[in-house]
């Protein structure tokens, strides 16, 4: 048993549990936040997506010792941010939204799409001196980043739940990082 | 080193690592979990975790003019980032495959090739492109490390050669360009690990010339196959290659594989024989060489 001390929600916890505990589990059976899926032991479904340092997580595959002074934010907090308003407003305009078997997860999954999109506008900028030397001469930069069909049917695999296509989900994906532009949400 | 409690011990450097491994005898290394935790070994009561994480030597990246040193519990989101600057596109679309990039931020590469019955799409890569990893053996009184090529850490069926105590340092992967690349997985390696194959190809072109022609074909149940047989029967073949001819090479491949091992399925005998002959079918002169040597 350990103590564990990390932010749930903006509350700054102190919890005494097992070092290889889950973090899905701790949030069930420690806390009772319910989550869609409580003990599926790491299955990679997708259901138990939190953002731990604003970082989208699976919380089955987080033991509580690696929560050591971390952020954990669950879905009903990150319905409160100008981020999710952003990602609803899309479904609404388009009239088309996850079942609400995976609404969470699916949500969420789009929330780490957009921030990898963040990361690809900030690109632009020129090479450190490190970069400059690890880099191959006269090598093509791939652009991992950028939302494409292929990249956003590889991030959604990890939702076994297939209530959208992939279209839908990449019209959504797009609209959502067009309006966030617009809007200066990034 | 610090006890963060009695089952979980966190060293900073390998020289902590060797003394811990001697004190505990029941113990798993921890870094980036995702097998770990996927398969519910932390459940099993009484065993020591340590994690390796927190030992710089270990997550450090070196970059040579030949080759790349990466250490064990470097990221594969990390390993993308930084291999999108010096990588070749085979492995960079290995990475970029192997599960999401919710997952890949947990993934580490010495983890990806330590699984202990399981091959996912990295160590095939790795393995075609002669990539050597450095070994510790914490068991013994005096540190030392050896390079060992990839491939010989596992047996005919896939199955972890290295013993208990054994800690993979950094792997070496060299910065080759080849003409012609190609990565291609069918199936889902994580849900449906029994039906999928991965098959990780390269060649020189030399006008209408193959050349150096290296193929691994991945069973995540059943092993790695760098297939010697399509190098000996490719290399200096004369392009394009006729219909006939890659069926030929297609089903000496297969009923090789076969006859080595009985364990692997119809289906992924079926998906194999297919996917080579699809690539073998994209394979095409190369135009640029052909237009640099007009003059002769």
């Amino acid at each position: 048993m350990m103590k564990l001390t990390f932010t749930l929600n903006k509350n700054r916890l102190e919890l005494l549990v097992d070092e290889m505990k889950p973090l899905s589990q701790i949030l069930y059976e420690d806390l009772k936040i319910e989550t869609k899926e409580r003990n599926c032991r790491g299955k990679v479904c997708g259901n138990c997506m939190v953002l731990v340092d604003k970082e989208p997580t699976l919380g089955c595959l987080i033991p509580a010792f690696k929560l050591q002074k971390k952020t954990v934010t669950t879905f009903e907090q990150f319905k409160q941010t100008a981020h999710y308003r952003n990602i609803r407003r899309i479904y609404d305009q388009l009239n088309i939204e996850p079942c609400p078997n995976c609404y969470e997860a699916k949500t969420l999954i789009f929330e780490s799409i957009l921030l990898k999109a963040k990361t690809r506008i900030k690109q632009g900028v020129p090479l450190d001196d490190f970069s400059k030397k690890f880099a191959t001469k006269g090598k093509k930069i791939f652009s991992e980043t950028e939302i494409t069909g292929n990249t956003v049917d590889r991030e959604f695999q990890i939702s076994s739940c297939h209530c959208m296509n992939s279209q839908e989900l990449l019209e959504i994906a797009l609209k959502a990082e067009e309006d966030r532009i617009k809007r200066r949400v990034l | 080193m610090f006890y963060s409690s009695k089952n979980l011990i966190i060293p900073t450097t390998i020289a902590e690592l060797h003394v811990i491994i001697k004190l505990e005898p029941d113990y798993m290394f921890y870094s980036g979990g995702t097998f770990i935790m996927n398969r519910g070994l932390y459940l099993k009561k009484g065993q020591t975790i340590i994690d390796i994480t927190h030992i710089k030597e270990l997550s450090e990246i070196i970059r040579n003019i030949r080759f790349v040193d990466v250490g064990c519990t470097v990221t594969a989101n990390k390993l993308l980032e930084i291999g999108k600057l010096a990588f070749n596109d085979l492995l960079l679309d290995t990475l970029h495959n192997t599960a999401t990039h919710i997952v890949r931020n947990q993934i580490t590469v010495g983890g990806a090739i330590c699984t202990p019955n399981i091959r996912y799409s990295l160590p095939g890569t790795l393995a075609m492109m002669n990539t050597v990893v450095e070994v510790v053996d914490l068991t013994q009184e005096k540190l030392t490390s050896k390079l060992i090529p990839i491939e010989k850490l596992y047996d005919i069926k896939g199955k972890l050669l290295l013993e208990k105590g054994v800690l993979i340092k950094k792997i070496r992967i060299s910065l080759e360009n080849y003409d012609f690349e190609k990565y291609v997985c069918v199936g889902d390696p994580i849900r449906k690990p029994e039906s999928t194959v991965i098959i990780s190809f390269r060649a020189n072109i030399d006008q209408t010339v193959l050349n150096k022609v290296n193929m691994c074909i991945t069973f995540p149940t059943c092993g790695l196959y760098l297939s010697e047989a399509m190098a000996l029967e490719l290399n200096g073949a004369q392009l394009p290659l006729s219909i006939s001819r890659t069926i030929v090479i297609s089903e000496t491949i297969t009923t090789n594989i076969k006859t080595e091992n009985k364990e692997i399925s119809a289906i992924q005998i079926e998906r194999c024989k297919r996917l080579i002959q699809s690539i073998l079918f994209e394979i095409e002169p190369n135009q640029e060489s052909i237009k640099n040597n007009d003059y002769l």
